[in-house]
């Protein structure tokens, strides 16, 4: 397998003690792999470190080959992330967003920027000022944002907050087509169970900053009905909980 | 090289959509003229006619705007490209594209500084037309553009010194505040104490009147470039490293 993301014992301690420690993970090319766990537990913190935002205190990662930490352009070229709340410039138009992330990925046409408006829905809006945006629009133009460079490798940080049920689903069909279609790998974070199911084909179980698990939906699947009691069973093991 | 020069121009774009540069631009032209309009109400009072002179209006109007006005709005574009992203996160948009935290940094200081260049090329053009309306002539020209010019080298340096005080802090008011603070007591402490005038960055605001007043010796301008340089190094050094350490 063609291992798109590899982290490496990944530890960031903040001075509240709070972070992650010892994270261990491989993606490979077209996985959707949905990081869950509740809040607080980390996930963030392993997407920032993942895509250099933060530096940990130990390990590595590695995108496409080439560490975060040393090479990061290479590194980056290919990966889309949407990370805590959208990154917007709320002073100016959502064009004029889109246009600015497109001036740092020389061979984005404005075609292609009409074409990613068009998939989220808000090319009605596309001359709109973002201050005027509801959650739920920016959640969608951070999306398009993150999609901008067609990237092969797409971090989402809780991509479904503030969404509707309509704009779920789309969001979650974008995900499995890109996936399917164009091979692109997913990182998603969510504290929803639900959510991870129905679009990752692989979850991993972070827990008070530690990973606890690191399954196939399949495998996750086969002695639990749903992944809420996985993630349940999982926790409850860690924790030295009696099962029955 | 490509990745540099879009960031520049994303930065300096950032800058051209926020309404209240056009605004100072404007009252920059606007200030320009009221002078010219009192000299003119002065000279009435005075003589009796109603004069226009704009004589040696564009170095004039420079030590005011070099010192004062210009600084001003370069501490605030700082702190809208640095601290204010920050706080709003909006940073974060930059930061998850594949351009180095290197690139980032100066690509944000020279938008800066290209914005400072703008504001007094458009002084430099408005009291040059002012000049022009009112006598017919422009007196000085090549030695006024030169002023210009060679006051381009010690904002730079105030850009560096704004930049650094921005990575201190999270908070874009708190970040205006130190830089003035930090500005105003530079310039006070080169008034008190005239020996240390010479070493600070901020006695050497208008530049310009160590090269086209009474030249130096060569050694002694020798020196103070190597002083101007020296600050550079150490604002924009110190400035980066704490942007490249910061966790977003």
């Amino acid at each position: 397998m063609e291992a798109v993301l590899q982290v490496n014992n990944l530890t960031k301690l903040y001075k509240n003690g709070r972070g992650v420690s010892g994270v261990t993970f491989e993606v490979g090319r077209g996985d959707v792999l949905g990081l869950l766990g509740p809040n607080g537990s980390g996930k963030t913190t392993t997407m920032k470190a993942i895509c250099g935002l933060c530096h940990p205190d130990v390990g590595e990662s590695v995108l496409f080959g080439h560490n975060v930490f040393t090479a990061y352009e290479s590194a980056m070229g290919k990966v889309g992330c949407l990370i805590e709340m959208p990154a917007l410039y709320e002073y100016m138009t959502a064009w004029a967003n889109l246009k600015q992330a497109a001036g740092l990925h020389p061979d984005v046409t404005e075609e292609k920027l009409q074409h990613i408006l068009e998939m989220v829905r808000l090319e009605k809006y596309k001359n709109d000022r973002v201050s005027r945006f509801s959650l739920g629009m920016k959640q969608r133009l951070g999306l398009a944002l993150a999609l901008v460079s067609e990237p092969a490798l797409v971090v989402l940080d809780e991509p479904a907050n503030g969404l509707d049920i309509e704009g779920m689903i789309e969001v979650r069909e974008i995900i499995t087509r890109m996936a399917v279609e164009k091979g692109t790998t997913f990182l998603i974070s969510s504290h929803l169970a639900g959510e991870i199911e129905k679009t990752c084909n692989k979850v991993a179980v972070i827990y008070e900053g530690e990973m606890l698990s690191f399954h196939t939906m399949e495998e996750a699947l086969r002695l639990n009905p749903t992944l809420e009691d996985f993630f349940l069973t999982t926790v409850r093991e860690k924790r030295g909980e009696l099962i029955l | 090289m490509r990745l540099f020069l879009g960031c520049v121009k994303n930065e300096f774009g950032k800058l051209l959509h926020k309404k209240k540069y056009m605004v100072f631009l404007l009252i920059e032209v606007i200030f320009c003229v009221c002078v010219l309009l009192i000299q003119a109400a002065v000279n009435r009072a005075m003589d009796g006619e109603i004069v226009l002179q704009a004589k040696n209006m564009s170095l004039g109007m420079l030590t005011f705007f070099i010192q004062v006005y210009v600084p001003l709005v370069l501490f605030m574009a700082c702190c809208d490209l640095f601290s204010a992203e920050m706080q709003d996160n909006s940073i974060k948009a930059v930061l998850m594209r594949p351009v180095s935290r290197f690139k980032i940094f100066f690509a944000k200081t020279l938008a800066i500084a290209a914005f400072a260049v703008l504001y007094l090329a458009a002084l430099f053009l408005v009291t040059t037309i002012l000049e022009v309306a009112s006598s017919g002539t422009v007196a000085r020209f090549w030695s006024s553009l030169g002023a210009y010019l060679l006051d381009i080298i010690p904002l730079l340096i105030l850009v560096l010194m704004a930049v650094l005080v921005n990575q201190v802090t999270k908070s874009s008011s708190m970040a205006m505040f130190l830089c003035i603070l930090l500005y105003v007591v530079l310039c006070i402490v080169g008034i008190v104490i005239p020996e240390a005038s010479g070493l600070l960055f901020t006695g050497y605001m208008q530049w310009h009147k160590l090269w086209l007043g009474a030249i130096l010796p060569f050694g002694a301008m020798l020196a103070k470039i190597g002083l101007l340089c020296g600050y550079g190094l150490v604002f924009g050094g110190a400035g980066f490293l704490l942007f490249d350490r910061r966790d977003f």
